[in-house]
């Protein structure tokens, strides 16, 4: 394996490959930042340009942009409270707090550090234990994908500081809104209400876009005329550098989150987002302090963060050795392999090393790319907080605007993202917290879909859970959940 | 001034006449020519168009561009060509899964008659496996194990799950159809022993077989896959059923006859090329070209088998 690594980093250290791992890095990193162009996005339009290479330094590119967008993500999240992208939605949540509190420096330079260590764990896993993990990839029936849903929704009664009522209606209303579309089954549209652009449901861009970033825009406007604290980097090499306390507690998850992420990852239809929600919900319930999420704690952003970089990583190893891709992006990437006659699978390592060795060393390099590209730079973002806000919302809003309606080109969802935007300014209002409205948008449909596969094979016997160990297990997981929950509660009521 | 304006004219018609024979230097098309892709970028049905496209600018002498319009199961881009001016400057790309399936799912606003139909170039091929730990070798056995016992495939939908429909039916048996998101995911779970059977294309597929988690059974097309010569195809193993989808190009209805008929020899010519095959090889897909009123007379006649047949599944929105 050793040798492999090094016929990888020979492989890399030509000009050319060099320059495509440093050019996805940057492309990732812009992406990331802008909302709305995704990776899958931009993937989609460089893939007629890299015809023109060869397929190693193809797929080098397009891999760097892929891991790129996960650190890019993050920023404006921080400072916007805009998601650039799915699997930062989360960062939203307790990033942008820390902003507010003139901690950004401190968010950006954790995840960023954090990404930097959960990247090199997924590429370790990927390295390591590529040929076991497919096995497990395997071992994921409609079952276990039903009961990990399940174990993960069941997590939405802890991730909410509103209390159980109101995070269960977000919960329900994030179910229905994932619930438009076709039918996972029948492929027949159902609540389209005749609208032919909801046939493919609603595209998670609009609404993160409008629950997070529109409503925060009219929550400004509405706010007294008072300049945002900005507590200044002592300088801005070390702005970014989280104070000891902020070290200690990223730490445990930073490491959770790595591994959670690579795990969640590899499954198909899994992917980053899954596993920063996931994530999120885990630190939650691990905190000692559980009543600082949502009001700026840091382990809110670190494991987060964390996790959906390796989540990343974790992507890459049903896409090379089983040669299933497990997300729209990896699909891509698989895309742009058999266009240039690679076929990826088991067999790859065998008859085209040069392009696993190639793609694993070219992620060591564009991650360690990414550090040192991000870091330095955080001091600089972190003064756009100085811009007055009446610059800065305009702006804002246009990013937004723009955002949604490059991802599909379709005016529909700029309408879309400004219902969600007063949606979310009237739930926020109310007191009511977002996060469990788009953990359930993002993990019912998979529930669904899941479910209702497991129930056609077994013809509706739901024995048949007691012959799978690990969907029972994630069922007792999702039972003890609810439990502990609803226990704690009382228990807090009591003592109170 | 009216007269030399008439001469002008003369000369010009008589200058057209001489270099009529040759297409590239027509006086139509006279600017670029947009392919409007019912898919997203990267899948097989945009890559092969791409293809094609690139050796049908150098025909035509215009640039041939290429526009994603996915969305809607294939729905959104038919739509979008059904509404384009139809002065053959936009064309679009279509299989059986928009003008023969999708509009017996979902509500669509245009029929088979809102279009010209320009040539097909390629066809899909399919093929049915199980996993290397089954029992089972050829078709026949998968029939069999089916009349023991319930008996699943996981398929992405029509064409593949129809295909299944018929060999049940044709065969007096039954098979559950489990549909799923990707044909990746399908073949996942058979390999997992979720479900018994997979009918998938070859790029799904390819990788597991090759590498012996999964065994095909039989080739679900009417010729036999490249890669895997020694199995034979479902015709050939007495179950007369195939399954068949292809890539073919239409465009709103009204384009004037001639320039019809200059883009379709202008593809039809493309289509020929080593290139394209080249490309549509990579993608499990074999280069199989239909006359405009072949492709327009078979989805048509799709269209009339699969109403029906999907009704029959439950899988047809409710009227």
């Amino acid at each position: 394996m050793f040798d492999g690594l090094m016929h990888g980093f020979a492989v890399l250290s030509s000009w050319q490959n060099l320059s495509l791992c440093l050019l996805g890095a940057f492309l990732g990193t812009v992406v990331g930042v802008l909302p709305g162009l995704g990776p899958a996005t931009t993937i989609a339009l460089l893939l007629p340009i890299t015809l023109k290479l060869d397929p190693t330094g193809a797929i080098i590119l397009l891999a760097g942009i892929y891991y790129g967008v996960a650190y890019g993500g993050t920023l404006t999240s921080v400072l916007m409270r805009i998601p650039g992208e799915a699997s930062s939605v989360v960062t939203c949540i307790d990033g942008y707090e820390m902003a507010r509190k003139g901690r950004a420096g401190a968010a950006l330079g954790v995840a960023a550090i954090g990404s930097f260590f959960a990247s090199t764990v997924g590429i370790l896993g990927v390295m390591i234990l590529s040929p076991p993990l497919a096995e497990l990839v395997i071992a994921f029936g409609p079952w276990e994908y039903a009961t990990l849903m399940l174990a993960g929704l069941s997590l939405i009664a802890f991730f909410a500081a509103s209390g159980l009522a109101k995070a269960g209606l977000m919960a329900l209303l994030g179910l229905a809104l994932g619930a438009i579309g076709l039918d996972p089954i029948s492929g027949t549209a159902r609540f389209t209400f005749g609208v032919p652009e909801l046939v493919d449901g609603i595209n998670i861009t609009p609404l993160a876009l409008g629950l997070f970033g529109l409503s925060e825009l009219l929550y400004l406007a509405l706010m007294p005329k008072t300049k945002a604290e900005v507590l200044r980097p002592p300088s801005s090499l070390l702005g970014f550098l989280p104070n000891r306390e902020e070290a200690r507690r990223s730490v445990a998850p930073v490491m959770r989150g790595s591994v959670l992420g690579f795990l969640v990852g590899l499954l198909p239809g899994g992917g980053a987002v899954l596993a920063s929600f996931l994530s999120y919900a885990i630190e939650k319930r691990l905190s000692k302090h559980p009543e600082q999420f949502g009001k700026g704690a840091i382990e809110g952003v670190a494991g987060p963060e964390a996790a959906n970089n390796s989540g990343t990583a974790g992507a890459f190893i049903p896409l090379l050795t089983l040669g299933i891709p497990s997300n729209a992006v990896t699909a891509l990437l698989l895309g742009a392999l058999l266009i240039h006659g690679v076929q990826p699978g088991p067999m790859i390592l065998e008859r085209q090393p040069e392009i696993y060795w190639g793609v694993i060393a070219s992620m060591y390099l564009g991650n360690f790319i990414l550090l040192v590209l991000n870091l330095p730079l955080v001091g600089f973002f972190v003064r756009a907080l100085d811009i007055p806000r009446r610059y800065m919302s305009p702006a804002i809003l246009a990013i937004c605007v723009i955002g949604v309606f490059s991802t599909n080109l379709a005016d529909f969802d700029v309408l879309l993202a400004v219902g969600f935007g007063l949606l979310g300014f009237v739930l926020r209002r109310g007191g009511f917290d977002l996060g469990p409205l788009i953990l359930a948008y993002v993990l019912g449909p998979t529930f669904e879909r899941s479910l209702r596969q497991g129930l056609l094979i077994s013809d509706g016997d739901l024995s048949i859970l007691l012959e799978r160990p690990i969907a029972l297990g994630f069922l007792l997981a999702a039972a003890a959940t609810l439990l502990a929950a609803v226990f704690l509660r009382n228990r807090a009521r009591v003592a109170d | 001034m009216q007269r030399r304006t008439l001469i002008a004219q003369g000369l010009a018609t008589g200058a057209a006449a001489l270099v009529a024979p040759s297409i590239a230097r027509a006086a139509w098309p006279e600017r670029e020519i947009t392919i409007i892709v019912q898919y997203g970028p990267g899948g097989s049905t945009d890559v092969s168009t791409r293809a094609i496209a690139a050796e049908a600018e150098k025909i035509l002498g215009v640039p041939v561009q290429i526009v994603n319009r996915p969305g809607g199961q294939g729905t959104v881009g038919v739509q979008t060509v059904a509404a384009a001016r139809p002065d053959g400057y936009t064309i679009g790309t279509t299989g059986l899964a928009g003008l023969a399936i999708a509009p017996h799912m979902l509500d669509v606003t245009y029929k088979s008659d809102d279009f010209t139909f320009l040539p097909s170039f390629a066809r899909y091929l399919y093929g049915i496996a199980v996993r290397a730990e089954s029992p089972h070798r050829t078709i026949m056995d998968l029939v069999n194990a089916a009349k023991a016992r319930r008996t699943t495939f996981g398929a992405t939908g029509a064409p593949n799950n129809i295909g299944m429909f018929d060999i049940a039916r044709v065969t007096g048996t039954r098979f559950q159809f489990i549909p799923f998101g990707s044909g990746a995911e399908a073949v996942t779970a058979t390999l997992g022993g979720h479900v018994d059977a997979v009918i998938q294309n070859p790029p799904e597929m390819l990788p597991a077989l090759e590498s012996g988690r999964l065994r095909l059974l039989a080739s679900a097309s009417d010729i036999r896959w490249k890669e895997y010569p020694d199995v034979p195809t479902l015709r050939e193993q007495g179950v007369d059923v195939t399954v068949d989808s292809m890539i073919g190009i239409i465009g709103p209805k009204g384009i004037p006859q001639d320039r019809a008929e200059l883009l379709s020899r202008a593809f039809l010519e493309a289509a020929r090329k080593p290139a394209l095959a080249e490309i549509l090889g990579r993608f499990g897909m074999v280069t199989s070209i239909m006359q405009p009123a072949e492709f327009e007379s078979t989805i048509r006649a799709a269209f009339d088998r699969f109403g029906p047949q999907l009704r029959e599944a439950g899988l047809a929105r409710r009227r």
